[in-house]
């Protein structure tokens, strides 16, 4: 039913009733939440919306999938995705049937649209899951994913490639689905970069690869990389359901394009270096940007080259840049001993034990640091508030993520089986807090079940004294009585029947009058009085017969409308009764709650059992981490010590010879200096 | 000067430090030990299905609670939806029943594009009895130009014993270039 309406409140039209596509209707109340960037909440939409409608449409349950997806619920997603094909074939036959039974047009044309759509859909999803599997690591579960996926169009084969690449990676998938006729070739950098890489390690065994490396890499650093457009489900499964605005794509793609063609030039100096060829290196990584995320290593192999390239003072600044801003990183502690490597060899041997010495107690505060760590660590209670950031960035709806402060921590995060279980305790802490919440309610709903059981007492008692009283059964019998005699008066046409009560009066009056004049009879003459008598009985009859009508319809609607309402009561009486016979319902209630209120007290036990395994199994691979942080410290302790130990070894030779020289007898000149 | 020395092996160093960024971080994974990928797998798995059962137990406590508090008998749903809001930027909504206000809005510019991007909001939820009432919508909003102005709907209807669900569409009227309220009721 549609009503329109305008600033006046005038215009109202009404159209035929066609039943509302209540589908569509609840599909787009997730989305009210979805386009908040509230996904969440748009999943637990969808998820009522399936409880109440029993099925969700195709496009319903692939906006599940995806929502399913961004909250990391990979497996219901994949069902979801499995059993997709069933869903279409549903609909296709619902639609056929509704073709011939029906000339609803708008129906079949919109059913025909999603079916359409549906098989690109699909893949998207396929496609996104399989992403998903592989940032967790889930190498089996991407490869079965990938195999679910069994046409593919010009326009996903590349993301199809890369994501074949890195699930089968160093192999190949032999079962990769052909190349379609329209597709480009191999546009994408992300499967040119993936290419170079397996030459490069194809190179390790026969060196001509490293031309065709070279070339590929050549070819990627200097073409220009633009991210395609994303549509609302491309959005929704592959950018983990975040919104972002046009301006924020665009700034996210130009970083993207410069993050590939740095990675290219890096690993093009990579393979210069590895060939010797360091004079191309350094060219390579003179101009590289110093903003790229890729700095750190590209930093290294400057330095590296230009030593080789006997730039030192270059190399020097670099080492020492590298070492200073990187404390906590191993290409700054490889820088640091070669800075002293250098100073000792390019300067004087007492500046190359000064830069020794200050090299070794910058590691033995890294070591001190790393022990602080450990046993910082080691002492936390919670791990997510362990050394954490001041700021932690989470939309609303969004799951939050863990933000160290400690240098140590940050580089262990860089694991990414350490980052998703950090991910995971995370999660599971918002999890219990939506329990905490759940629990809220439960409480309420206790509440609200008491006063409903106390309301539907009151109502029982008030029923069953009703009923003692037989007030509603004596209304319903003085109401067919009064029917009855109107149906007969009516049928009758008794003009009297009517008679107001003054006309009742002027009635009993003119029967009495009849009544005396027949007791005096012939004993006077009463002819005069007769024809009063017979004068106001007319005129009375007369008005009673013009009033008749009217009164006759009065009556008549008066007990329509006592009928209708004794129907108005009939059906609260019904309600009432209803209500207070459905004792079942409020059973029901109570059930549920008491369900509720065990699973809760389960799954809160559940999730805390789950965080306790998983904070475990952190402080084990942190601490395996600070182990082997350990044991490279402790190295570079000991090399830097070597190093010291030969600088001084060369010092006292040069005493020797200096000695010597100085000595009467001795004309050996010296070929170092201090 | 003179060349440095005592850097042995330390190409075959850089190679493995700059395999290990990065694109080929993810492929290296298949390579880490299968015991402790299980585990984590299984820990995975585990948080998943817990957080399975949260969502259906929230959905559960959410028809329960809309069970007790809104029973189909008296339910009444209102819900607000947008057309592509190109002669009218919804600001807020006032919804009457009856001339007493049961609900309002005011609408947050991403409400307000998620609106017009196709979501429906579910303004009010509440209980009547049965009986005829009337509905009168006033929303607020900006035309084309910058200029305040009004939409209004009223809209009579009858509440039996079955829920009820309402949708005002702020609907865009290419002949008249200006938007109305269209007042549907939900044919369950």
């Amino acid at each position: 039913m549609l009503a329109y309406g305008q600033s006046d409140l005038s215009e109202v039209e009404t159209s035929k009733l066609v039943k509302t596509d209540l589908q569509d209707k609840y599909y787009r109340q997730a989305l009210f939440y979805y386009f908040q960037n509230n996904p969440a909440k748009a999943l637990a939409q969808v998820e009522q919306s399936k409880a109440k409608l029993t099925d969700l449409d195709s496009r319903s349950a692939l906006f599940e999938a995806g929502l399913q997806l961004s909250a990391g619920l990979l497996q219901p997603a994949k069902q979801t995705l499995i059993n997709f094909d069933s869903l279409l074939e549903k609909e296709r036959v619902a639609a056929e049937q509704a073709n011939l039974t029906d000339d609803n047009d708008e129906y079949i044309e919109k059913h025909q649209k999603r079916a359409v759509k549906a098989n690109e859909l699909r893949l998207i999803a396929l496609l996104s899951l399989t992403n998903q599997y592989l940032a967790q690591g889930d190498i089996t579960q991407a490869k079965d994913t990938l195999a679910r996926i069994t046409s593919i169009s010009a326009l996903y084969y590349p993301e199809y490639l890369v994501l074949n690449q890195l699930a089968y990676w160093p192999q190949q998938n032999h079962n990769l689905l052909a190349k379609p006729e329209d597709s480009v070739d191999e546009s994408s950098p992300y499967i040119q970069l993936n290419n170079a890489l397996r030459l490069i390690e194809l190179a390790q065994a026969d060196t001509a690869q490293y031309d065709v490396a070279i070339a590929a890499l050549q070819k990627i650093k200097i073409t220009p990389w633009h991210d395609e457009e994303s549509n609302f489900w491309k959005t929704l499964f592959i950018d983990d359901g975040k919104i972002t605005s046009s301006e924020e794509q665009h700034k996210i793609a130009k970083l993207q394009g410069q993050a590939i063609q740095d990675y290219a030039r890096l690993l093009l100096a990579q393979i210069y270096i590895s060939q010797q060829q360091y004079d191309l290196a350094f060219i390579e990584l003179k101009t590289f940007p110093s903003e790229s995320p890729y700095k750190e290593s590209a930093l290294f192999l400057f330095a590296f080259a230009s030593q080789q390239v006997e730039q030192y003072n270059i190399a020097f600044n670099l080492l020492n840049l590298l070492y200073k801003n990187y404390p906590y990183s191993p290409l700054g502690w490889q820088s640091a001993e070669l800075m002293a490597q250098q100073v000792s060899e390019q300067q004087s041997l007492a500046q190359g034990v000064s830069a020794y010495q200050t090299i070794e107690s910058f590691f033995l505060q890294r070591q001190k640091d790393l022990n602080d760590f450990a046993l910082a660590f080691n002492q936390s209670d919670n791990l997510l508030t362990f050394s954490m950031a001041d700021e932690v960035v989470a939309g609303e709806g969004n799951s939050t993520q863990y933000l160290p402060q400690s240098v140590w921590l940050q580089q262990a995060l860089l694991d990414v089986d350490l980052a998703s279980l950090y991910q995971g305790l995370t999660d599971i802490d918002e999890q219990t807090a939506r329990l905490e919440l759940l629990t809220d309610k439960t409480a309420w709903l206790a509440e609200i079940i008491v006063l409903n059981q106390t309301r539907k007492v009151k109502i029982v008692v008030s029923k069953k004294l009703r009923d003692e009283q037989g007030t509603f059964t004596l209304l319903l019998n003085e109401r067919d009585r009064l029917a009855a005699l109107l149906n007969k008066q009516l049928a009758d046409e008794e003009i009297t029947a009517f008679a107001n009560d003054d006309e009742r009066d002027w009635l009993v009056r003119i029967e009495n009058s009849h009544n005396a004049l027949n007791a005096i009879g012939d004993q006077r003459n009463t002819e005069e009085y007769k024809e009063r008598l017979a004068r106001v009985e007319g005129a009375l009859t007369w008005q009673l017969a013009q009033q008749y009508p009217q009164r006759a319809w009065s009556h008549s609607k008066q007990l329509q409308q006592l009928n209708k309402a004794i129907a108005d009561v009939t059906a609260q009486q019904k309600s009432i009764d209803k209500l207070s016979n459905n004792q079942d319902a409020i059973e029901l209630s109570i059930q549920k709650h008491k369900k509720s209120e065990v699973q809760l007290n389960s799954l809160l036990s559940k999730l805390a059992q789950l965080r306790a395994n998983i904070s475990a199994k952190i402080r084990q691979k942190v601490n395996a981490y600070i182990a082997d942080q350990k044991v490279i410290l402790a190295d570079h302790v000991l090399t830097t010590r070597q190093g010291m130990a030969k600088v001084l070894e060369r010092m006292a030779q040069v005493d020797k010879r200096m000695e010597m020289t100085l000595a009467p007898t001795s004309n050996q000149p010296t070929t170092e200096a201090y | 000067m003179k060349k440095i020395n005592g850097v042995k092996n330390f190409t075959a160093l850089i190679s493995a430090l700059l395999l290990a960024i990065s694109f080929s971080s993810i492929a290296e994974e298949s390579a880490m030990s299968s015991s402790e990928n299980k585990s984590n797998t299984e820990l995975a798995l585990e948080l998943e299905q817990l957080k399975s059962q949260v969502l259906k137990l929230n959905r559960e406590l959410f028809i329960l609670e809309e069970d007790l508090l809104f029973p189909a008998s008296t339910q009444l749903a209102v819900f607000v939806s947008v057309d592509t809001g190109k002669f009218f930027a919804i600001d807020s909504v006032e919804v009457k029943i009856n001339d007493k206000e049961v609900a309002g809005f005011l609408y947050t510019e991403r409400q307000r594009k998620a609106l017009e991007q196709g979501g429906i909001q579910k303004l009010y939820l509440g209980n009547l009895k049965m009986g005829e009432y009337q509905l009168t919508a006033i929303f607020t909003g900006l035309d084309p130009e910058g200029r305040t102005v009004k939409r209004a709907a009223s809209y009579d209807f009858e509440k039996d014993d079955e829920a009820l669900m309402i949708e005002l569409k702020v609907v865009d009227n290419t002949n008249s270039y200006r938007s109305q309220v269209v007042v549907e009721e939900w044919v369950l």
